[in-house]
């Protein structure tokens, strides 16, 4: 669906050149939500506006369907631009204009004719859950209700691609919850293929198939969110990873407590289903102390983490471990007393 | 009662002075809306970072709107007398006022246009662009509807400061109000008709500012 080959973008002059994406190869298949994670001035910004030609790479190719969006300027630009739609973190709605008046805006861009424009944004108020707020302004809005009205008005010319940057960004987590949730019934309903930046993991965790990571314009990692969760590579990654799969202050706890030996178990898909611990607790001469334990959903199924302190003689706890590994519990040790 | 308070007076004077003072601000205030948007919206348009980003139109622009602004009104009006007998055929009554008037407040009213439109939030016409608009689009459907309200205070200064013009404009012949003040009031030492005329000046520019704050009242819907 979406094709970068080689995609590299600088700015700036000769010499002092920004190179804001570097080298950048990727594929994102038909009906994929896919994430782009960074921290801000990774790049990915610039990547995504690279796909709808508010950016023009300074090498490589962009292709969205078979139409090379690179390649395109002018009016034919302009037209391929209402197949792919973009919301943005600070909604970016005409304060000018009612809700209704906002959604119709993409449609006037289009030329669609008046009866049409209103059945139009009659239906997708309904779908965004915006009824009775027709004709309310923006600033009459909250922040949910301002993204979902960008939503609505994204969708409106029916838009292959949905670019979202740093969409829910500037929400609280309930209300990120909520769009998170309208963006998947979206993706499941019509089929449409999302493309999201963002700098939480819990947004990738959430509702991404798969996922990027990007760092000083690199895509240092990418892959299914359940793999990348599982065994992230790149140092970043891992970074990113422990925002969701450890609650702060974790290392702290870690470090105040005394002896045994500290393991990590990953469980992942049906693993976390299964009673491991139970039966570890009988077969070994060991006291098990739970430290800390996670579990987070993701699109591609369950990925657990727990802590455990281990007290007993070393025979055992060696046992213990390769008992755990010798059940596909994923298990590191990450504290020896 | 009132004739023995003013009794130099001439209302019937009074009235057509004002009508024309009217007339002058009315009409200079149109041509200097359409002008100074036109003027402002290139200003904004070809500044740096923006859609058609243009050294040479910005700094042609620019200079022309600095120059004009900083020409103290008496003497413009005086400069472009040629152009005047040109346009108008005559230099004297509210018509000859005209030019002047617009060519000394447009480049004015142009420079707060473009203050207004610096003000729209780049991220609304980054999504416009995003849409698919064209330039066109995003002028008349996001950067005039989004800066209205300023467009609007502006027009209000600016229209006030034409008031204020047009009573100099009065002073070398054009009419109105001020030429009413100087040649009947402050030559003949008739203070009551200056004060009358000052008066009514005040009142014009008093309705005119509550004019403009009421429009930007019910524009603003921030």
């Amino acid at each position: 669906m979406i094709q970068l080959k080689d995609v590299k973008k600088s700015f700036g002059r000769q010499n002092d050149e920004i190179l804001a994406v570097d080298n950048v190869s990727l594929t994102i298949e038909e009906g994929e939500i896919f994430g782009i994670i960074g921290y801000s001035g990774a790049g990915k910004s610039t990547l995504i506006r690279l796909l709808n030609g508010l950016e023009t790479p300074t090498t490589g190719t962009i292709k969205i369907g078979n139409r090379e969006i690179s390649a395109f300027t002018g009016k034919e630009l302009r037209e391929a631009r209402q197949k792919i739609s973009m919301i943005f973190q600070h909604f970016n709605l005409l304060w000018s204009r009612t809700v209704k008046q906002n959604i119709a805006f993409p449609l006037e861009i289009a030329g669609v004719a008046k009866a049409e424009r209103e059945r139009k944004v009659a239906e997708l108020i309904d779908l965004v859950g915006l009824s009775g707020r027709e004709n309310a302004y923006p600033s009459e809005l909250s922040g949910g209700q301002k993204q979902r009205v960008g939503i609505a008005r994204a969708l409106a010319n029916d838009p292959e691609v949905l670019l979202c940057d740093e969409a829910t960004s500037a929400l609280d987590p309930e209300t990120t919850d909520a769009i998170l949730d309208l963006l998947t019934s979206i993706n499941e309903r019509l089929g449409l293929t999302i493309v999201l930046i963002t700098h939480e993991m819990h947004v990738i965790r959430k509702i991404c198939h798969r996922v990027a990571v990007m760092e000083a314009g690199k895509v240092v990692e990418i892959g299914p969110v359940l793999d990348v969760f599982q065994s992230p590579k790149a140092p970043i990654t891992k970074r990113f990873v422990s925002q969701v799969t450890e609650p702060a202050g974790t290392e702290q706890a870690l470090a105040h407590l005394p002896g045994g030996t500290l393991i990590k178990l990953i469980f992942v898909g049906e693993r976390t289903e299964q009673p491991v611990l139970a039966s570890l607790i009988r077969q070994y001469e060991i006291d098990v102390n739970i430290v800390q334990g996670n579990i987070s959903h993701t699109r591609g199924g369950a990925y657990g983490s727990l802590i455990l302190q281990l007290v007993g003689n070393e025979n055992d706890i060696g046992g213990a471990i390769a008992y755990l590994h010798e059940q596909g519990v994923q298990t590191e040790v990450i504290g020896n007393d | 009662m009132i004739e023995n308070l003013l009794p130099h007076v001439n209302w019937d004077k009074m009235w057509e002075a004002t009508l024309e003072t009217l007339y002058m601000t009315g009409l200079s205030t149109l041509y200097t809306f359409v002008f100074g948007l036109v003027l402002g919206v290139l200003l904004f348009l070809s500044s740096p970072g923006q859609l058609w980003k243009n050294r040479l139109v910005y700094g042609v622009t620019g200079a022309f709107v600095n120059i004009f602004r900083s020409i103290p009104f008496i003497i413009l009006i005086i400069l472009i007398i040629p152009f005047t007998t040109l346009l108008v055929g005559t230099i004297r009554g509210p018509e000859a006022a005209i030019p002047a008037l617009v060519i000394g407040a447009a480049p004015f009213y142009a420079r707060m246009v473009m203050i207004g439109l610096r003000e729209i939030d780049r991220g609304v016409i980054e999504a416009a662009r995003s849409m698919g608009a064209k330039t066109s689009t995003i002028i008349f459907k996001v950067l005039l509807p989004e800066s209205m309200p300023a467009l609007i205070s502006g027009l209000t200064v600016t229209s006030i400061a034409l008031v204020g013009y047009t009573a100099m404009a009065g002073v070398i012949g054009a009419g109105g109000l001020g030429n009413l003040a100087y040649y009947e009031g402050f030559q003949r030492s008739r203070t009551d008709v200056m004060i009358v005329a000052t008066v009514i000046i005040l009142v014009i520019v008093f309705v005119i500012q509550l004019i403009g704050d009421l429009a930007v009242k019910v524009l603003d819907k921030r």
